[in-house]
């Protein structure tokens, strides 16, 4: 309490402190409202010549370097020596760097995110597990907000290390279905099937043609895989109307899509599996 | 073509349009615009307009609301996306040789509400249902309508027909090795529609064909096509020429020809 009790507030807020204050919010206000107006000058300029992803990064270029010019004005203004000050921020830069190697290196992985483009905004990626629309491509993190509306911040750095999946950088893609069908059917009228069911489906693109690949003789069918081709922006359409149509097809046609059925043995290791036969009764009694 | 014309509706009354496998049902209430289309089983060739039509009760309505823009005019248009073809039977032009067909491109129609200069799509419909496909390679191609066509000597006449629009389309091989055309796109987005006695007809689109190592040179004419000079337009192009597009499209003729 003493300390404050000495503090002579009169010699610090003298009429030219206080004059000088007001100098410093005024450069400030004016400072910002000049950058605000020239960030939206920019982006209204480039809203249709840019990517949402360009014009974000050149308006935060442009951010950054209004505010250290604001910084540099306002130090200028209340006489502090700006060598002596970039002096101190590079011992301080030096300091802060080995505290914040992890910081640091995001901001130069985000540096090559930012070169090498392998996603924009707007983007469907996939990193490790997670799936989701990116929102901004930052400094230090990409953000993405994953289909059940979950917001997901993902550090540059591990962006660089992982493997990451751009589902939406080609306009098409291909959905594959793995079907498999009994021995007994005849594969040729699967083929015609499928291909039917592509034909007619709206969704399905003509071109690239469906691809049917009968891939293994498996346990307990023959696997094929149906693979049709979209565009991107129908994913979930598509693949519940050529599901539902496989599925309906198949029991029109009468073709068996076979599945491995499971027996519960519940008796002793000796005793044999006791056996029931279904519907003997009624044809006795017939 | 009596039904591209302009049409006032009283209050409440209700106009169909017929065409194809396509009925598309506008109502005009006080200050809304109703719209309904369904497909229908029975193909109905050309397109006929009926006053007080029927409204089935399964209808989707969309209501539009617009309580200045009181009239409404029916134009043709050409599909909102580019055209993929493929002959139906493959054509091979010798080097040296220039070849003319006519393509029928499928007829959409545009419903517009206006009044006085200004003007808006109150909604637009295909008369034929087209499948998609994709044109070009996968990285560089476009999403576009497949279209499996004839490559016509001559443009049809009435009837059925005019829920086509023709577009006359030549091609010169100046190179020196065959021309096979196998699939070819056109942009009909950048197509006028004239009108000529009762048939629709676009403008005409030339290609000089010139084989991979050199650009082709692909013109779309302005005017109407030379055959039907008293034709009247009736219809601006969807979008701008863009010449960039057009020599793409093309191009893709050469990775399903024998050249390179």
């Amino acid at each position: 309490m003493t300390f404050f009790k000495d503090l002579d507030f009169t010699s610090i807020f003298t009429q030219e402190n206080l004059y000088l204050m007001l100098r410093v919010g005024v450069y400030v206000l004016i400072g910002f409202i000049i950058l605000r107006i020239i960030i939206f000058f920019i982006k209204r300029a480039l809203r249709k010549r840019v990517s949402s992803q360009s014009m974000m990064l050149m308006s935060k270029a442009v951010n950054y370097i209004g505010l250290l010019i604001i910084f540099l004005v306002v130090l200028k203004t209340l006489g502090l020596s700006l060598t002596a000050v970039l002096g101190a921020a590079g011992v301080i830069g030096i300091a802060v760097g080995i505290a914040s190697q992890t910081s640091i290196s995001n901001i130069i992985s985000g540096l090559f995110l930012v070169s090498e483009k392998p996603f924009e905004v707007g983007d469907v990626i996939k990193v490790g597990d997670k799936t989701g629309i990116i929102e901004s491509v930052d400094l230090m993190s990409v953000k993405i907000r994953t289909f059940d509306n979950l917001f997901i911040r993902i550090p540059n750095e591990t962006i660089i290390k992982t493997e990451v999946t751009n589902i939406t950088r080609y306009p098409i893609r291909r959905m594959d279905f793995n079907i498999s069908v009994a021995y007994k059917e005849n594969l040729k009228t699967v083929h015609e099937l499928l291909i039917d069911i592509a034909d007619k489906n709206p969704d399905c693109l003509e071109e690239p043609a469906p691809l049917i690949l009968f891939t293994d003789f498996g346990d307990s069918g023959i696997s094929i895989l149906f693979g049709i081709w979209f565009e991107k922006t129908n994913y979930i359409k598509v693949k519940n109307t050529v599901f539902t149509e496989i599925h309906q097809r198949f029991k029109e046609e009468d073709i068996e899509i076979p599945f491995p059925h499971v027996s519960l043995y519940t008796g002793s290791e000796t005793a044999p599996l006791p056996v029931t036969l279904s519907g003997k009764k009624d044809s006795k009694n017939k | 073509m009596n039904w591209i014309e302009e049409y006032q509706f009283d209050d409440n009354q209700c106009r169909a349009w017929k065409g194809g496998g396509k009925t598309v049902w506008i109502r005009r209430t006080e200050d809304e615009w109703l719209v309904a289309s369904k497909d229908t089983l029975k193909k109905q060739p050309g397109i006929s307009c009926s006053e007080n039509a029927k409204v089935p009760s399964d209808l989707e309505w969309k209501r539009v609301i617009s309580s200045k823009l009181n009239s409404l005019k029916v134009r043709p248009a050409t599909p909102d996306l580019p055209l993929a073809l493929k002959p139906v039977e493959v054509m091979s032009i010798l080097p040296g040789e220039q070849c003319h067909f006519y393509i029928k491109v499928p007829l959409w129609l545009q419903f517009i509400i206006f009044e006085r200069k200004k003007e808006e799509l109150l909604f637009e419909v295909p008369m034929t249902a087209l499948s998609r496909t994709w044109f070009g390679d996968s990285s560089s191609g476009f999403i576009s309508y497949s279209l499996c066509t004839k490559l016509l000597k001559e443009a049809g006449k009435n009837g059925y027909e005019s829920l086509s629009i023709f577009c006359p389309f030549y091609i010169y091989n100046n190179h020196k090795i065959k021309l096979d055309l196998i699939k070819f796109c056109i942009h009909g987005e950048n197509l006028s529609i004239f009108e000529d006695t009762g048939r629709l007809v676009s403008n005409t689109v030339v290609v000089f064909f010139r084989g991979d190592e050199q650009e082709d040179r692909i013109s779309i004419s302005e005017t109407p096509p030379e055959q039907f000079q008293g034709a009247t337009r009736v219809a601006q192009p969807r979008k701008p020429l863009n010449r960039s597009i057009l020599r793409k499209s093309f191009r893709v003729i050469k990775q399903f020809t024998s050249i390179g």
